[in-house]
């Protein structure tokens, strides 16, 4: 948390809140800085609505009638299955629960994602299974406690510094760290024990660490019995991935897993962190699924300082998640199926959400291309740069019937939209946002916006008042009522009690504390009451690198910029911290295809080719290559694979096959 | 050396805003976090510690500060971004003798900075001793507190069930504590006798520049470059400047010597690629130089473990 320095109206800097419980003082770069872009003169200050001569300035009622128009012609002619809505995780809980209900009750689609879709998907399938809540099971001010700490798929110093904060002083507290990534980020750099594994392979680590465990008897017989279910069939699988043959599939040194299975199993707690790194994958879901087993048998789980720690990344991607902006949810993880859940909704709502399963974002593409979905309302996100396969999208979305975009810049999706809105950013914003840890906390407005923006919750509820739905909300308290009336795991929670410090939900009454740590003395929220194993095999990634293209390319992101730069490129210090796109080699391979950095490559895939910066350094091993998808102009999803775990619907954005040439300047 | 009823303080505080100053004071907001507020407080706060942002540095370098702008189509130097007449109390003695080393900076050189100079003029600080070390702080070490040697116009020195000590520390503070009872200079050797054993004092001769290579690759590998001990440093005044984004105003705004940008040169190459030599470029500044005054804000603020206290932990 911190504090804006307002001078004249406009902010001046930021002061960190070190009474916080999780700021402590402590702000990463962006948090120092990014309030910058919020000023910044491209914002978007007035409705705009495209013509044959290009975007022309518009009214709001001229926009919003237009809107609420071209919606309903639309819902009338194909149903309201052929619209689609993105919701977005840098809006407030107040703005997407407006969305939610705009799209569920006034258009009446399922077809409802936002860019968690891209993140943390596998996450909520994965531990919803096991555990019965796909969230981070423990709270971060428990961090310093704990006594190890395993950290896989997330450079967590560079996109999570907050909570790496916690991990430094977990570290000078005695606690040991364990890293294991493809790639030696900086955490691996100071780990005491560092595995370095082929992009892709995480199962059969995580299974080799669960074979060590139970075959050296240090598994928790006690906890597994009493709290969990499934451990027979999941060892039968895991018992064929001892160390050697771990070794053959990851690259792991036999000793090494040995070493880290022991630590972690025999460490009195222990807690797991991840991120991409294990959710971007067709097997992200089984990856979660492995991650969730291993804690289970060595029962760090429910207590303090132990737990499975998605490290989510959005200001409120926990939020966005929490009130259903994914298909085939209701707000609270509720299930449309539920009779008496539907009836709850219809007595606020005044109709009944939709039964039918919505679309993925991932699957809206291909859903335009045969014609299913003809409209799409975007609230905040670029999909357009940050999906895979970016000619596909670019083909998807050329296509649309009608676009509607709410932003604070333009974005290469809005270049394709047909009635663009500008958006309130967040230092102009009231509401809450929903921690990585589930904290629900407030934010405030500090400043104006510019031009005639307004705030995503109003919009939307204009466009739904023209759809004949008058939602009625004049603040975003009544808003917050009336979803946390809605979801028993927010309704203990009111503006009220968070005033001054925020609740992690489940909070199912305003008598309750809130939930620090989750599944307490092995409770878990599943049907059982018990902690579900999953049996999971390692299986090659879709694509694999071969004599035409022989490096991994794993993609990713850097700590100064965020998704697709529309807000840190405006933002100086970080702009010029990573200016341009670049490409991590490895000093072998850039010795080999004579590279120094600085020299410009072209990457190839499959699917397309893109140019970059050569970054020769010891990040990456042998055989991988490392980019991110900050840079627009060269976009490394035009080389991503439009693969998708079958059962989060999340895109192979970490492992494709890719060749390299060193381009003449 | 004076003596001051707490009632003393209060009127001392009321003849400054009688002459038209905005007396600022240490004030604990509802969140728990302390800003400077505009008041005369009915006691003295006892659980304040020290603000976490350098608020005094910020009243004589706000950043960003306009330095040129465009005035009937002609580059003209900006106006003088000011803040009127100031009485900062309850500064402490780190940010007071942080303030004298910005004074030899930016008013006793070859230039004189007529922006600072005009600002610090109007700026009337009254430090409050320490009575205890705050968090990560080693001011003794660096002789720039619990009490400043430099930097006040008034000190005062808290006693408890006793009248406070104060000193002048300029013509302006003689005039304010004139009216006010003297007191034996030895009141002041029993405050110290009984308050410095509180604080730890390192072997100043082991904080030394360069850093042996071993420490600064450790310092380096915590580094994650959020720039937050630059951001609250009290003595940071290294800046950048640029033409804020849609307007045309050059402004000068702080800069961070650990972020790569800083070093960067044209077409990409840099005079310090590696943050090992960022952080020798840091630590040469703030202990070769010798800026550092001990307050703290880095290690409190530091999401690695690279600031001071990191340092200081080696040296031990």
């Amino acid at each position: 948390m911190f504090y804006l320095r307002v001078r004249d109206g406009r902010i001046v800097g930021v002061v960190p809140s070190r009474s916080h419980p999780i700021s402590r003082g402590r702000l990463c770069l962006k948090g120092w800085r990014s309030y910058e872009f919020a000023q910044h003169p491209d914002r978007l200050k007035y409705p705009l609505i495209r013509t044959r001569q290009g975007l022309r300035r518009a009214s709001w009622p001229e926009a919003l009638d237009l809107v609420a128009e071209k919606l309903s012609e639309i819902k009338a002619r194909y149903g309201p299955e052929a619209i689609a809505v993105f919701g977005s995780a840098k809006c407030t809980n107040e703005d997407n629960y407006v969305l939610v209900r705009f799209a569920r009750a006034v258009i009446g689609t399922d077809h409802v994602d936002h860019c968690a879709r891209l993140c943390h998907a596998s996450t909520v399938a994965g531990l919803a299974r096991a555990f019965g809540s796909g969230a981070m099971t423990n709270s971060i001010e428990e961090i310093e406690d704990t006594d190890l700490i395993l950290i896989t798929g997330s450079n967590t110093s560079e996109q999570h510094p907050v909570i790496a904060s916690h991990m430094m002083r977990a570290l000078r507290k005695g606690a040991r760290l364990v890293v294991i990534d493809p790639r030696k980020v900086p955490m691996a750099r100071i780990a005491h024990l560092y595995l370095s594994h082929r992009p892709g392979t995480d199962i059969a680590w995580i299974n080799g660490m669960i074979y060590v465990i139970v075959s050296e008897g240090l598994h928790n017989r006690r906890f597994i019995e009493e709290h969990t279910e499934g451990f027979e069939e999941m060892w039968q699988v895991a018992r064929q991935y001892p160390p050697e043959r771990v070794e053959r599939i990851t690259g792991i040194p036999r000793e090494k897993l040995v070493q880290a299975a022991r630590w972690y199993a025999t460490a009195p707690r222990a807690m797991i962190f991840y991120a991409m790194g294990i959710t971007q994958h067709v097997t992200g879901t089984h990856n979660v699924f492995a991650l969730a087993n291993l804690a289970m048998v060595t029962g760090h789980i429910g207590r303090p300082g132990t737990g499975v720690n998605p490290l989510r990344g959005q200001n409120n991607v926990q939020g966005a998640s929490d009130l259903a902006v994914v298909p085939r949810k209701l707000p609270g993880y509720q299930n449309p199926q539920d009779p008496e859940v539907r009836a709850r909704f219809k007595a606020v709502w005044g109709v009944e959400p939709p039964a039918w399963p919505g679309l993925a974002s991932t699957q809206v593409s291909d859903a335009i291309l045969e014609g299913k979905v003809r409209a799409i309302y975007v609230m905040g996100e670029n999909p357009v740069r940050s999906h895979p396969d970016v000619h596909h999208i670019e083909e998807a979305f050329r296509r649309l019937d009608f676009l509607v975009v709410h932003d604070i810049f333009p974005t290469e999706t809005t270049e394709f939209a047909h009635v663009i809105f500008p958006a309130t950013a967040w230092p102009e914003k009231n509401g809450t946002f929903t921690n990585t840890d589930r904290r629900v906390q407030r934010v405030r407005k500090a400043v104006d916006p510019p031009g005639e923006a307004r705030d995503d919750w109003w919009i939307i509820q204009e466009v739904a008042r023209r759809m004949g739905h008058d939602f009625g909300f004049t603040n975003e308290a009544e808003i917050f009522n009336e979803m946390a009336s809605l979801m028993p795991i927010y309704r203990g929670i009111s503006y009220e009690r968070i005033e001054h410090q925020g609740i992690p939900w489940p909070c199912p009454s305003p008598e309750h504390p809130g939930t620090p740590y989750l599944h307490k003395d092995g409770h878990f929220n599943t049907p059982s009451g018990r902690g579900r194993f999953h049996p999971v095999e390692h299986v090659d990634p879709p694509e694999l690198p071969d004599e035409e293209y022989p490096f991994y390319l794993t993609t990713g992101r850097v700590g100064v910029h965020w998704h697709t730069r529309t807000m840190t490129r405006r933002v100086h210090y970080l702009e010029r911290e990573v200016p341009e796109a670049f490409v991590e080699i490895s000093p072998q391979d850039a010795a080999r295809l004579k590279v120094r950095t600085g020299d410009r490559v072209r990457i190839t895939s499959r699917r397309g080719s893109v140019e970059a910066r050569a970054l020769v350094t010891d990040t990456v091993p042998p055989g991988v290559v490392f980019s991110t998808f900050h840079f627009g102009e060269n976009p490394i999803n035009l080389l991503t694979i439009n693969a998708l775990d079958p059962i989060a619907l999340i895109p192979e954005l970490k492992v494709s096959a890719v060749k390299l040439e060193k381009v003449a300047e | 050396m004076k003596q001051l009823r707490w009632s003393d303080i209060q009127q001392l505080l009321k003849t400054l805003q009688a002459e038209g100053y905005q007396v600022l004071v240490p004030k604990k907001n509802a969140w728990g976090d302390w800003f400077p507020e505009e008041g005369i407080p009915e006691a003295w706060p006892e659980d304040f510690e020290n603000y976490l942002f350098p608020f005094l540095r910020d009243l004589v370098l706000p950043s960003p500060e306009p330095v040129f702008e465009v005035r009937n189509h002609e580059l003209c130097e900006a106006h003088i971004l000011e803040f009127g007449k100031i009485a900062f109390f309850g500064a402490r003695a780190c940010d007071a003798t942080a303030l004298a080393y910005t004074d030899h900076f930016y008013l006793e050189r070859a230039v004189r900075d007529e922006h600072y100079a005009r600002r610090r003029e109007q700026l009337v600080v009254i430090t409050v001793a320490c009575t205890r070390p705050c968090e990560a702080s080693f001011c003794l070490t660096m002789e720039a507190g619990p009490w400043a040697r430099r930097g006040f116009d008034v000190q005062l020195y808290p006693r408890r069930d006793a009248p406070w000590l104060a000193e002048a520390g300029s013509p302006i503070g003689e005039r304010l504590l004139a009216p006010f009872a003297d007191t034996p200079e030895q009141a002041r050797d029993q405050w110290l006798q009984e308050v410095l054993p509180r604080f730890e004092k390192l072997d100043r001769s082991k904080l030394r520049y360069p850093l042996d290579p071993e420490t600064r690759q450790y310092l380096a590998d915590r580094c994650f470059a959020c720039g937050g001990c630059i951001w609250l440093c009290p003595t940071c005044t290294c800046y950048n400047e640029r033409t804020l984004p849609g307007t045309q105003t050059v402004v000068r705004e702080q800069d961070a010597c650990l972020l790569a940008g800083y070093h960067r040169m044209a077409k990409g190459a840099s005079l310090r690629p590696t943050m090992n030599e960022m952080m020798g470029f840091r630590y040469e500044c703030k202990l070769g130089i010798g800026s550092c005054v001990g307050c703290g804000r880095c290690s409190v603020t530091c999401i690695g473990h690279a600031a001071m206290e990191a340092y200081l932990e080696r040296v031990r």
